[in-house]
């Protein structure tokens, strides 16, 4: 893999929200680059923190509860997370958005004509005042008016929406879900990005829409020469457009690899437990990933993952945090199985021999305040700490999906 | 045309000796639009119209299909939530399709519904006793004490501890609380689960193990499941016969093995084409790429002809002005298409 020079770099990025039971350390130590030119897809459940950590690269977290503990975020070598002018200028210049649900990230009290004339008008610029949004609404010129509908026109086609003109006079309402994310597509594109961050833009929609947006995407992407940043947790979304793809456990990146070395053959744990879940139309594994995601106002020592982990190693585990070993494939995995500088057949065979997920009892399902019982020292020690996410963290409305 | 071609609908014919639990003939869930001042119909929403099928015993038999096809309202009528405006359901030999609400009564013990979204579904003013409780207090059967105990019996069958007896749904995750609703719906021994989307609101990884039990339950009740679903590679792994559904029509019918390995249909292509597949190894059980066109159109107004094909990558001119009919083409396999009358005529 011939590596350019990165574009988006983002470093030990380590966030906390304020929540009613105590401070919740939900990323903690994240990485991500993303080169010039390439798809990057962070995949990971509900809670797992793919959506915050998207939120800081794009300047949206919700300061407080949230609060960016640690962390540099670099844009062609600018460093953004420190200067808030600069984030908003690279944002407004650079960046574009695709959110999941188009009806709630679309106003219904305008038509799409309306909201893409008013992203062409403000675009680039912040702090705008009340006086020129007036002089605005008041004296805008023809010339200009036509000029943008044109644009629009010209952008809606690309996305091939049918009958753009009359798009552009209907409300988000009026348009089927597939063309509203069309809408929002556009509306990303209107300000002539270098860099997009999608997240999870196909969720609601059905598999025949989803692949329309894909290669709709795709082709964007392809045409403009964009660099992408893509949250899903649908394992079969990341194989239709990453290059590259991030695991995402517990606010930790658990592995970074190409497309096919994290589908065909992961290598962390729970990236394997992952893959394994998804109904295939080759197999279907039904044992699934014993325990919950961890309390994140108490996580784990060591590897966040090792109480639900099958190939957890009493005495590593649970007491140091894995690096990220590098392999020579250049694959990188945070797990203690493996050390750096391994083949990717070493580490595979690693792999098949000691992650083993079983059908035992659900473990999913112990009860969350009591230690389970018959586990070895290390699952039972941190059963007590297991609690469902949903009810802590105020990430978990959004990141339910489907 | 070939005289060959018998309605698909008399194939499934009536034995006597293994008689399937359940029978859906020509089913209809209409809905009037309704406009002006007065609220006179002007027009009607097709949401089942003439889905015929049966759920053989023990067996899962899976509708899939996009959103708006009228996959939930056709489960919610068979499980008589909606009085079905045309059309029989026979369940266990008995039509249901028209009693009255107290002839229901003993019908609605055999027939339960899981829903997609378990937090919603929940009651959450309710601790979990009480809720796995309630159909046994609706039905009025046993006293507080064969009721507690019941209780325990099957949260023990789903595999969730004892303690859990006292807790809120909002103190549950998702997978837990998807597990109560299985519980509640197993309270009354029914016979027939319609699991609407069961998993779609979980994480693959708790998808899994909320789907081996259902399977576990499957096999040790002798439950038979029709399972609503769009979660096609979901179904090709725990299905035995599949239903799809576009805009109220079944288009076509197969055992899961026939369907995924030689579908018939146009449509059902589309959908194999379309699914996102996680392994390369994968690609082989899929068909080529088809390039898709169009979204689901409006119900309220199908398109004439084949309501497909708008959308249909093989389309032919009279797609939009004949109607096909469900034929056979094949053991246990029906499907709606004019391509089909054609290749035969060639033949």
């Amino acid at each position: 893999m011939s590596r350019t020079d990165p574009i988006l770099e983002l470093r030990d990025l380590e966030v906390h929200f304020d929540t009613f039971d105590g401070r919740a350390r939900v990323i903690n130590d994240v990485d991500i680059t993303v080169d010039e030119g390439e798809t990057v897809a962070i995949v990971g459940e509900s809670g797992c923190g793919k959506s915050v950590t998207a939120e800081t690269i794009m300047g949206m977290l919700p300061q407080p509860p949230g609060e960016i503990v640690d962390g540099e975020l670099y844009y062609k070598g600018e460093e953004l997370l420190g200067d808030q002018t600069a984030h908003e200028r690279v944002k407004s210049e650079s960046m574009g958005m695709i959110f999941q649900d188009p009806m709630t990230s679309l106003s219904p009290v305008f038509t799409v004509g309306e909201m893409m004339r008013d992203v062409l008008t403000y675009q680039g610029k912040t702090n705008v005042g009340w006086l020129e949004i007036v002089r605005n609404v008041l004296g805008r010129r023809d010339a200009d008016e036509a000029e943008m509908r044109d644009r629009s026109v010209e952008l809606l086609d690309q996305l091939q929406i049918p009958d753009p003109e009359g798009v552009l006079d209907r409300y988000p309402i009026e348009l089927s879900g597939g063309m509203r994310q069309r809408v929002l597509i556009a509306m990303a594109m209107l300000g002539e990005p270098e860099f997009l961050i999608a997240d999870e833009p196909t969720t609601a929609l059905d598999v025949t829409v989803q692949d329309q947006i894909l290669d709709l995407l795709t082709e964007q992407i392809e045409r403009e020469n964009l660099s992408m940043l893509y949250i899903t947790h649908n394992l079969g979304v990341a194989r239709r457009i990453a290059d590259r793809i991030y695991v995402m456990y517990a606010g930790e990146i658990a592995e970074v690899g190409t497309r096919d070395e994290i589908l065909d053959e992961p290598l962390h744990p729970y990236s394997r437990g992952l893959v394994d879940s998804v109904p295939k139309l080759t197999e279907f594994d039904r044992d699934g990933i014993e325990g919950l995601l961890p309390d994140y106002t108490d996580p784990p020592s060591g590897c966040r993952f090792h109480p639900r982990c099958p190939a957890a190693m009493s005495g590593t585990c649970d007491v140091e945090r894995p690096p990220r070993y590098e392999l020579s494939s250049g694959q990188e995995v945070a797990c203690h199985l493996y050390e750096d500088g391994l083949s990717r057949a070493e580490a595979a065979e690693i792999a098949a021999e000691e992650i083993e997920f079983d059908s035992g009892a659900a473990f999913e399902d112990r009860p969350t305040s009591e230690p389970a019982q018959d586990r070895s020292s290390v699952k039972g020690e941190s059963a007590g700490t297991t609690a469902s996410i949903d009810a802590q963290t105020p990430r978990s409305a959004e990141d339910t999906d489907e | 045309m070939s005289s060959d071609h018998t309605r698909a609908d008399e194939t499934d014919s009536i034995d006597d000796t293994d008689e399937p639990l359940l029978q859906v003939r020509d089913l209809e869930k209409y809905y009037p639009i309704t406009g002006g001042l007065l609220k006179k119909q002007i027009g009607e929403v097709k949401a089942v119209d003439g889905v015929s099928f049966d759920v053989r015993r023990g067996e899962t038999f899976a509708i899939v299909g996009e959103s708006g096809c009228g996959k939930t309202t056709l489960g919610k009528t068979i499980a008589r939530l909606h009085a079905p405006t045309g059309g029989s359901i026979r369940f266990d030999g008995r039509d249901i399709s028209a009693l009255s609400e107290r002839d229901l009564k003993p019908v609605r013990r055999e027939i339960q519904v899981v829903y997609q979204d378990p937090t919603s579904s929940l009651n959450p003013r309710k601790r979990i006793k009480d809720i796995v409780a309630e159909p046994l207090v609706v039905h009025d059967i046993g006293t507080k004490a064969e009721r507690r105990e019941r209780v325990a019996e099957l949260l023990e069958r789903v595999d969730l501890p004892e303690d859990f007896l006292y807790r809120y749904p909002n103190e549950l995750s998702g997978g837990q609380k998807q597990r109560v609703a299985i519980a509640r719906a197993l309270t009354l021994n029914p016979s027939l689960l319609v699991l609407d989307e069961p998993t779609s609101a979980l994480d693959v990884s708790v998808q899994a193990k909320v789907i081996a039990l259902l399977e576990e339950l499957q096999a040790e009740l002798d439950l038979s499941y029709l399972m609503i679903t769009h979660d096609l590679s979901l179904t090709k792994n725990i299905a035995d016969r599949i239903g799809v559904m576009y805009l109220g029509k079944l288009m076509e019918k197969a055992p899961a093995e026939t369907l995924f390995d030689a579908p018939q249909n146009p449509y059902t292509e589309q959908l194999l084409s379309a699914i996102p597949i996680v392994e390369e190894s994968e690609a082989a059980f899929k068909p080529e790429r088809i390039s898709i066109r169009g979204e689901t159109p409006d119900p309220s107004d199908p398109p004439s002809g084949c309501p497909f094909h708008p959308r249909c990558h093989r389309a032919v001119d009279d797609c939009s002005r004949v109607e096909p009919e469900l034929v056979d083409v094949g053991t246990d396999h029906v499907s709606r298409c004019l391509l089909h009358d054609e290749d035969e005529s060639e033949m």
